[in-house]
């Protein structure tokens, strides 16, 4: 039975920036499961990280995460609501119920500390072991994400590492204390492609030893087909559609996603005997005034009433598409 | 119109100012190849097998401890495009003095003729052509890669080499990039080097493709006959990890094992020994020369096809 873990209602997040506002992300709602791999697909300015760090309760100054929107939880037999959360009580969640991976795992570990100290952390900032015993806890994490000679490689560095190992460490630390939810922004990203498949096995491996969720974020829609259940497509700050991976990819309904299969290089294209297809334009810049459709300038199914108003979201078997020319 | 032959780089490496470490990190170990006019050679391979290495010592940027460039003597200009496109323009620059800065430093058009020929190639890049007076930074990514080719091409070169010129950019970006890539080498009738770790990337790009793994071409072919039959087990890798739109490939469950090879510390025999599921005890005394296999194209240097 799959239950919900977290509810996102109509999470705005603006930027008040000194000359104008910049709305990172726009009204957006979604659901995550229990056990459920949900890929969130978007490019710069799409606003998938922002989206992330308001579930997170990390926008700063002069972002905001609107009053209004609501991200509820679920602890316990209920909900809470992490926009109305202090400080205090996000710093219990964060690591312990809701954990983060990043791309660049050589920014995200302190170089002057070793790194069987710095995957115990979370353990002992959350009070459930002393130094000693997280450092023990270390270890087996360690060799539960497949590091060989893990109690050496504790002793190490993170310069001393490469960053397949390193994101392994990252992974690591972020199951430390069996979250509910982990976050996993762009994490295969920087590596090579032989690195990537071997980090995704992982994930999936961990996500279906302890039945965790995952948002997956990434820009790159060939990776999730197969890897995710659902896949979020945004855009400029908006969900364009919604759905189970499969049929997301294999039919797609904005003609956004389905622009973007076909921009992707596939093995078994030839110069002179394909073309490439190529979306005109660019991405909005932050900021851009947008009144109808945010794709809208970019789309070959745009008419008038594309530009002139935006459309809300219809949902029909399980998929959600904000279009008024949505593909059958 | 290229030729390179045997081309050798080694970095020592200096542990500190009075460290007498004679370590040093192979990148380069005997690469060879031809590029023909208005050719693509494709190289792909993963972070440090040294494609990066290859650009810079056929430039000169970092001239390799031995081997050859050689230049038929129609082509003697090469430019370069690289990844990141925000490091890669003058902020304090205009486009327009961006853009023409190799015609000036070649002599080929005086101060007055900046603003025409700026204009000229803008539009042959796909940018209005009145944009030369603005700054980089008004410029989106996808837009300064562009201001990056016009200035390439703009000394009209026998040789581009491309070194990732397209990973730094959105994905709706990207197919532009390539194709307008494409368009130039018709119009100009230009040779490119586009080196990229996407082997999708390379095989639609290129009209021959070198795999690169350690300092070491491993396997080169039409990308036709790379993609249709790929020898070396690590082309196999490659293509079995490439994520794929439609083709349910479950590349997280491949199974692969090693990292990386040590370039540091190098082992006698074939740098993929440890990481490669077919090896054999040979493997471990030489690795064998890049050899013809029955195709007479398609070449490459495993201990399976000799």
């Amino acid at each position: 039975m799959k239950e919900k873990i977290l509810e996102v209602k109509n999470l705005t997040t603006i930027f008040h920036n000194v000359n104008q506002d910049v709305t990172a992300v726009d009204n957006l709602s979604f659901d995550l499961f229990s056990h459920e791999i949900l890929a969130m697909i978007g490019e710069s300015g799409s606003g998938k990280s922002v989206t992330n760090l308001s579930i997170m309760q990390l926008i700063d100054e002069p972002g905001e995460v609107a009053p209004g929107s609501r991200i509820l939880f679920r602890d316990g037999d209920g909900y809470i609501n992490l926009n109305r959360m202090t400080e205090k009580e996000m710093e219990r969640i964060r690591g312990d119920r809701i954990s983060m991976i990043f791309q660049e795992p050589s920014a995200s570990f302190n170089p002057l500390f070793k790194l069987g100290n710095q995957v115990g952390e979370s353990l002992r900032l959350h009070g459930q072991s002393t130094k000693e015993e997280a450092y023990q806890e270390a270890l087996k994490l360690l060799e539960q994400v497949h590091i060989p000679n893990s109690a050496l490689r504790a002793q190490d560095y993170p310069f001393q590492m490469s960053g397949g190992m390193l994101q392994r460490m990252m992974i690591a630390q972020a199951l430390a204390c069996h979250p509910d939810i982990l976050i996993a922004d762009e994490p295969t990203t920087a590596l090579d492609v032989t690195t990537q498949a071997q980090i995704l096995g992982l994930l999936k491996e961990k996500q279906a030893e302890t039945g965790m969720s995952v948002i997956f974020i990434t820009h790159d829609l060939a990776l999730v087909e197969d890897f995710s259940d659902r896949i979020l497509i945004l855009y400029a700050g908006s969900l364009m559609e919604e759905g189970p991976a499969r049929d997301v990819i294999s039919h797609p309904m904005h003609p956004y996603t389905q622009d973007l299969i076909r921009s992707i290089p596939k093995p078994g294209m030839f110069k002179g005997q394909d073309k490439l297809f190529a979306i005109p334009g660019k991405v909005p810049d932050p900021g851009e005034k947008i009144t109808g459709c945010p794709y809208a300038k970019r789309c070959s199914r745009c008419t008038a009433e594309c530009q002139a108003s935006r459309p809300d979201i219809t949902e029909k078997n399980g998929r959600k598409v904000r279009c008024f020319h949505a593909y059958s | 119109m290229l030729t390179v032959k045997d081309l050798v780089k080694h970095f020592p490496l200096k542990a500190g100012r009075f460290s007498s470490s004679e370590e040093k990190i192979h990148a380069l170990n005997g690469v060879s190849f031809t590029l023909g006019k208005k050719k693509t050679l494709g190289i792909v391979g993963e972070s440090g097998c040294g494609k990066s290495t290859l650009a810079k010592a056929i430039l000169g940027i970092k001239p390799p401890d031995s081997g050859s460039v050689l230049l038929s003597p129609a082509d003697t200009r090469m430019q370069y495009i690289f990844q990141d496109p925000y490091l890669s323009l003058d902020p304090k620059m205009q486009v327009k003095d961006i853009i023409t800065e190799p015609m000036r430093a070649a002599g080929m058009i005086t101060k007055r003729e900046v603003a025409r020929e700026a204009e000229r190639l803008l539009e042959l890049v796909g940018l209005p052509k009145d944009w030369g007076t603005k700054y980089p930074h008004e410029f989106s990514g996808g837009q300064r890669q562009r201001i990056c080719i016009g200035r390439a091409i703009s000394s009209r070169p026998g040789i581009v080499i491309c070194d990732e010129p397209v990973s730094s950019l959105d994905v709706s970006i990207q197919s532009q990039i390539l194709n307008l890539l494409l368009e130039l080498q018709e119009k100009l009738e230009i040779s490119y080097i586009f080196i990229a770790h996407n082997i999708a990337v390379v095989l639609y790009m290129s009209d021959i493709v070198s795999v690169m793994y350690a300092g070491y071409i491993v396997e080169s072919a039409a990308p036709q006959e790379l993609y249709a039959n790929p020898m070396h087990p690590y082309t196999r890798l490659l293509l079995s990890v490439v994520p794929e739109i439609g083709k349910n490939k479950r590349i997280f469950e491949q199974k692969i094992t090693g990292e990386v090879p040590d370039l540091i510390h190098i082992e006698p025999g074939c740098p993929f020994y440890s990481r490669c599921p077919v090896h054999s005890d040979k493997c471990r005394t030489a690795i064998p020369q890049l050899k013809p296999g029955e195709k007479e194209d398609h070449s490459c240097t495993c201990w399976l096809y000799q």
